[in-house]
């Protein structure tokens, strides 16, 4: 068992966080907040300095980490222009990996990864977007997907349809995962306006009018969607914990800050018990976080990945998350509305829904468990 | 609970509330509170509620106002809590401490919506970057940073002559900085205010300890903050519960879920034991010790509960024109500018204890 993490490791957190420190300056958090913008220069400027580097996992972590350290809306922005890539890096085709994948990596193009839908999020077999085989090598897709992140401005999605009628008591089954470009006749992408948080990102409803899909953009094998998506799932909820401890350290760095300088100007604040025990409790579940993350990404990257861990990371850290910056919030009082810690605070909220809300990811632990101890049993008898 | 009286004024305020308010309710969170919502607000006599009638006032009892603010509050919380800084933190306190003039003059003119004022308390926050304006040579000047309504006429702040601190009311002067970014309650200005004026524009109010007068109007204001969380509670939860009847997952409406139903339940629950709780101590001689208490425990209510309700919206809880969202910035925002949390903690410990405890 070793706790530490490399100097190479602690070097690129320094760097990453320099750079967060340095790019996301007031006015760019400010008006990408408040614009509903995304900030295409700095995820330019971002894959332009090697931050974002998929053969290098820790590191990625590390970035999106730090970034929501110090603001969840430029930092997710500039890195998210990957999302779902792994979908294709592990099912994608020759054919696909060249066309698309290589260009996502390198930051060229944008993906979206496209699975909710206005009537359902958490029930991922209850989409109902559906794709009908032409019976010449293509299919004929229409439906819609809501809250889609890089919505208005990826240029592709990895989307999941259903390409078969439903069988009721496999809902799972007759699910696949197609790349959708949005050049394609028949898509078309509107804006959401208006999130309490992550403002910086782009969100949008996406619409399939007897979309053509070739039979190249199926992704892996037809039927399998459902299960590339729960895959994935365990890769993409470990970085959203890393947002999740992001964002609460982000909150605990607040409330240092804050006891320092009252302490400072002679407020005896810091002296006061009530403050001690805050900084310990934060600081405690923020740790908790870390290291549930951590360890949850360690058996992902050494490609051993644990759907209860995982799952443990995610439901904890983005508690933590709200937690931290509700408590900063608290403590800072009126100093805190005018500060970041605002938006920080807005923010943290999302890490509780998206990717699986924690209600999600409590069901996913307990199932798994029981199932595993029902085999368990089993075995024994 | 409420007597038949106030059951009559809450169905009257309810109904107002619904067909006037529930619609505005979004434009006022984008566009401010608008003339005409002010025109509504003062021919149904809720700008000067607590003032008596010979001031143009509604004369509301505690009770009463209680209910305005908490049927106001389930659609606009920015609306209910600009209507508690005219009768709580300026027509109460020029009430208490103010000359007849003063009364004639500003109560009137916020009763008739010809105008309106604000309390600037941060003195009594415990903040970092404020400082107490002093008056010397009969001239005012200096910034505050953190002002609600500060678009409106009249100020009342604390400020410091010779070494001693007075509660002043500035009648003219006062130039609005700009906008601060809003957590809550985005229908009233929050910005900083700067100050350049002489005395002869602005009137003390009351004699004593102006940082003294501050912490009692905040106190006095406690069931009236009280109501607007209350008001909040019950609408986002009730919201939540009706949306958990018609949304659906895995095939089941989400009131179907044991751990969704339960915790709407609970916090419904602990709602109707607070109300009673609150309109208890509306409808009894005043008991600071209860007044803060239930604040304490109403907003952190209101904050439970609008974070429930996110949740059980989902990703639409995340969005503005759902209407949930807002509850959530609004009961944090609800809690910054309650008051000073620790200086009220301790007060009740003290009270409790009967002896000053809590110093360490
Ligand atoms: C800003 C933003 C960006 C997003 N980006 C993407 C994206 O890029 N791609 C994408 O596919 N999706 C995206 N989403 C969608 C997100 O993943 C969903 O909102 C989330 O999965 C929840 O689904 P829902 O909103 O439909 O809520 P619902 O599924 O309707 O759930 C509502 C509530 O019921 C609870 N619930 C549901 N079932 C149960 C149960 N069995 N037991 C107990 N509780 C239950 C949920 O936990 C939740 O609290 C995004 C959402 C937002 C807000």
């Amino acid at each position: 068992m070793d706790f530490s993490i490399s100097p190479e490791l602690e070097e690129f957190r320094n760097k990453v966080r320099s750079f967060a420190l340095r790019e996301f300056t007031e006015e760019l958090k400010h008006k990408h907040d408040e614009e509903e913008s995304y900030p295409e220069e700095i995820r330019k400027k971002v894959f332009k300095d090697g931050l974002v580097d998929v053969s290098k996992p820790w590191e990625m972590l590390i970035t999106m980490e730090e970034f929501c350290r110090v603001d969840p809306g430029l930092g997710l922005s500039s890195i998210v222009s990957l999302f779902g890539n792994e979908i294709l890096m592990f099912h994608g085709s020759d054919y696909q990996r060249e066309k698309y994948l290589e260009k996502v990596w390198k930051g060229d193009l944008i993906s979206g990864f496209a699975v909710t839908e206005p009537n359902a999020g958490s029930d991922v077999a209850g989409i109902s977007s559906y794709m009908k085989n032409n019976g010449d090598g293509t299919w004929l897709l229409n439906g819609g997907k809501m809250f889609i992140t890089n919505g208005t401005i990826a240029d592709i999605f990895l989307t999941l349809v259903r390409s078969s009628p439903v069988d009721v008591a496999k809902k799972h089954h007759g699910l696949s995962m197609v790349i959708v470009e949005k050049n394609m006749k028949g898509f078309s992408a509107n804006k959401i306006k208006g999130k309490m948080g992550v403002r910086a990102t782009n969100t949008g409803e996406l619409s399939f009018d007897n979309v053509v899909i070739p039979e190249s953009n199926i992704v892996g094998e037809i039927g399998k969607g459902f299960y590339y998506v729960m895959e994935f799932f365990n890769i993409s909820r470990i970085y959203v914990a890393a947002q999740a401890v992001g964002i609460a350290q982000g909150a605990l760095d607040y409330i240092l800050n804050y006891v320092a300088v009252n302490k400072k100007t002679g407020n005896d604040m810091a002296d006061k018990e009530l403050t001690s025990f805050l900084i310990a409790e934060v600081t405690t579940r923020v740790e908790a976080a870390r290291l549930l993350t951590y360890r949850a990404a360690s058996l992902l990257f050494k490609f051993t990945p644990d759907p209860v861990a995982t799952s443990i990371a995610k439901y904890y850290a983005a508690e933590t998350a709200t937690y931290a910056t509700e408590k900063a919030m608290e403590l800072l009082g009126i100093d805190g509305v005018t500060t970041d810690l605002e938006r920080l605070y807005r923010d943290a909220k999302i890490t509780e829904i998206w990717e699986g809300t924690s209600e999600i990811e409590k069901l996913t632990i307990a199932r798994m468990l029981i199932k595993n101890k029902i085999k368990e049993v089993e075995q024994h008898a | 609970m409420l007597n038949e009286e106030l059951r009559f004024l809450k169905q009257t305020i309810y109904d107002f509330s619904t067909k006037e308010i529930a619609p505005k309710a979004l434009n006022i969170e984008e566009n401010g509170i608008d003339s005409d919502i002010i025109f509504r607000m003062v021919e149904m006599g809720f700008m000067g509620a607590v003032a008596p009638t010979e001031y143009d006032g509604s004369a509301l009892d505690n009770a009463g106002y209680a209910v305005l603010l908490e049927e106001i509050a389930k659609n606009s919380p920015s609306l209910a809590f600009y209507l508690m800084i005219q009768n709580s933190f300026v027509i109460m306190p020029i009430l208490k401490y103010g000359s007849e003039e003063q009364k004639r003059i500003v109560i009137h003119e916020i009763a008739k919506g010809e105008a309106s004022g604000t309390l600037i308390y941060s003195d009594i926050l415990d903040t970092v970057d404020d400082q107490i304006l002093t008056i010397k040579d009969g001239k005012i000047s200096g910034t505050k940073n953190y002002v609600m309504n500060s678009s409106g006429k009249y100020f009342i702040l604390n400020t410091n002559e010779d070494g001693k601190n007075r509660l002043l009311l500035i009648k003219s002067g006062g130039s609005k900085g700009k906008e601060h970014a809003k957590l809550g309650f985005r229908g009233i200005s929050f910005s900083p205010v700067s100050f350049d004026t002489t005395a002869g524009l602005s009137d003390y109010i009351g004699t004593g300890d102006g940082k003294k007068l501050l912490s009692e109007i905040i106190d006095n204001s406690a069931i009236a903050m009280s109501a607007i969380a209350l008001g909040m509670s019950e609408s986002v939860i009730s919201k939540a519960i009706e949306y958990s009847k018609v949304r659906y997952a895995f095939g089941y409406p989400l009131a179907d879920f044991q751990p969704l139903a339960f915790a709407m339940s609970e916090t419904y629950g602990e709602l109707n034991i607070m109300r009673n709780e609150l309109y208890r101590i509306a409808t009894s001689p005043l008991d600071l010790q209860d007044a803060l208490t239930i604040k304490h425990n109403l907003i952190e209510l209101a904050k439970k509960s609008s974070k429930l309700a996110i949740q059980i919206h989902g990703g639409y809880g995340y969005l503005e024109d759902f209407g949930i969202e807002k509850f959530y910035r609004d009961s944090m925002f609800l809690s910054v500018l309650s008051g000073n949390r620790v200086a009220e903690l301790t007060a009740i410990s003290n009270m409790i204890f009967g002896a000053e405890v809590a110093k360490i």
